[in-house]
């Protein structure tokens, strides 16, 4: 079986891992493409320039500065970076929600089999472990927080945070909804984070 | 405990707010270099209005998701909630522990740095092992129930093979819409003002939503005579709240926000024409600011610096984002 995710991310970050993990990585070309891939992406971010201190003109800010890079003849070396990783960031996002999520399922005359139902909760589990990944890249919430953007943020992750309960009362046999629904909507509000977010990174480089 | 019902959530919320990114195109690549600094000013402007756009649209998720007031009021209301730590679970069943699929943003759990591949094996030093038919992830629910919502729990987890241990700060176990709630019933009772709908605490966006705020730092604390509040770095338009760029925000009807976060979750829990009491630092002066909560304004730009909307026609439906 090829690595997972999070066990590249591992890799990547010097983590520990599975020693049979690090022998498969190493011997098979997929899992070793995929990992330097994740270490692309992360070169890519790490060239973000470093957050700017709080000023006093916010949104006025951002605009000035970026016009009077325009001004002085297109970009500079400051803007340039930001503009190739956000570019690189909006690729890898728009490949992992490019994908649009089938209707949640409603209780049907007659149920689906065992075999179609594990299926369809994989690739939503899959979808959604992509997501958690896009969602890492993205540089940390910016310190200048606005009310409008904010909100709307902190409402997602805690409908996240009682869906990932929901699924545990699920797992451990407690009465909760439809797993496959759950992770529908796990999908479906994560999708919508991850775009917030990446719009608010975009708009407070 | 009850579980409240999940109703079925349409693609809409994804497809519409996809639509931000080809609204910030330009932004996210550069603009050309024949954009001048109208245009970028504009690009910005329909950026900001794209994200309050974005904002109704997760308040109508969440509308989906709670869509049923009766079952988050009994979360409001009944008894012992327990807490979660934040991890979302899964992988092969195992004898001992419970694997970590993904860490829910924002949650307990990622904030103590846990992460998707650690495997949980105890809580407060009880072990997360299977017995009989209870699976570990049972054992999970069990302990976390019995623990006070904010209670910092000590959680052991493998990582690599590696034991580590984490402390964890819990969060209630209920609903989003179940912390709104909460965060409107902490408000001090107004003057006739009773308990708003679901619609009124999920949406439209709020009119002061263009305010900007940033935690004090050391130095910009030097800076303003204090260590405590909020800065204001935007004020909201003018005719919202009485707040100025460079007011430090210490108090919000009596409360203290800890982060900017929770200073817009408080505001967000007033309604339009309630009056709240701000306490700011200006000019290393202490006021108290007496407010009264504006209507929300329509979508589309910044509020206040607009004609009001038209009145909707009398057939349709009012609807925000028309401008």
């Amino acid at each position: 079986m090829h690595a997972r995710l999070h066990e590249l991310l591992s890799l990547r970050d010097g983590e520990p891992v599975e020693a049979a993990v690090r022998a498969h990585v190493a011997g098979c070309a997929e899992c070793a493409a995929a990992l330097a891939g994740t270490e692309a992406l992360r070169e890519r971010l790490r060239a973000l320039p470093p957050a700017p201190p709080a000023t006093a003109d916010g949104w006025a800010a951002v605009a000035a500065r970026v016009a009077a890079t325009r001004d002085r003849g297109g970009r500079t070396r400051r803007v340039a970076p930001l503009a190739a990783a956000a570019s690189v960031a909006a690729l890898a996002l728009f490949a992992v929600l490019r994908w649009q999520p089938a209707p949640a399922p409603e209780p049907a005359a007659s149920a689906p089999s065992a075999t179609q139902a594990r299926s369809s909760v994989e690739e939503l589990r899959s979808r959604s472990q992509a997501l958690e990944a896009a969602l890492s890249a993205l540089p940390a919430r910016p310190a200048v927080v606005r009310a409008g953007t904010a909100l709307p943020i902190e409402s997602l992750e805690a409908q996240v945070q009682w869906l990932d309960h929901q699924l545990l009362l699920a797992d451990a046999g407690e009465p909760a909804a439809d797993a496959e629904r759950l992770w529908h909507d796990r999908v479906e509000v994560m999708s919508s984070l991850v775009q917030l977010r990446y719009v608010e990174a975009q708009l407070n480089p | 405990m009850r579980i409240p019902r999940f109703h079925r959530v349409p693609g809409g919320a994804v497809a519409r707010t996809l639509a931000l990114f080809l609204a910030l195109a330009p932004l996210a690549t550069g603009a050309s270099s024949a954009t001048d600094r109208a245009v970028l000013e504009g690009q910005l402007a329909a950026a900001r209005a794209a994200l309050d756009e974005a904002a109704r649209e997760v308040a109508e998720l969440s509308r989906q998701l709670y869509g049923d007031p009766g079952e988050a009021l009994r979360f409001v209301h009944g008894g012992p909630r327990g807490s979660m730590l934040g991890v979302n679970i899964g992988g092969p069943a195992r004898e001992e522990g419970v694997e970590v699929m993904g860490v829910s943003p924002g949650g307990p759990a990622e904030q103590a740095g846990i992460r998707a591949g650690d495997v949980l094996v105890a809580v407060d030093g009880k072990p997360l092992r299977r017995s009989g038919e209870r699976g570990a992830s049972a054992q999970l629910v069990e302990q976390m129930r019995g623990v006070e919502p904010g209670r910092v729990v000590k959680v052991d987890y493998l990582r690599g093979g590696e034991r580590r241990t984490a402390s964890v700060t819990t969060a209630p176990a209920e609903p989003a819409i179940v912390r709104v709630i909460r965060e409107r019933m902490a408000v001090p009772p107004g003057e006739g003002m009773p308990m708003p709908g679901f619609e009124a605490l999920l949406g439209p966006a709020p009119a002061f939503r263009s305010l900007e705020l940033v935690a004090l730092t050391p130095r910009l604390g030097h800076y303003f005579g204090t260590d405590k509040g909020l800065l204001v770095v935007r004020a909201p338009a003018a005719g919202t709240l009485p707040l100025e760029e460079g007011d430090v925000l210490q108090t919000i009807g009596g409360r203290t926000p800890e982060n900017p976060g929770h200073a817009f979750r408080i505001l967000r829990s007033y309604q339009p024409g309630e009056k709240v009491k701000l306490g700011v630092l200006r000019q290393r002066k202490s006021l108290v600011l007496e407010a009264t909560i504006p209507a929300a304004a329509a979508l589309g730009g910044e509020e206040g610096r607009r004609p009001p909307a038209p009145p909707p026609p009398r057939a349709a439906p009012a609807r925000d984002g028309s401008a």
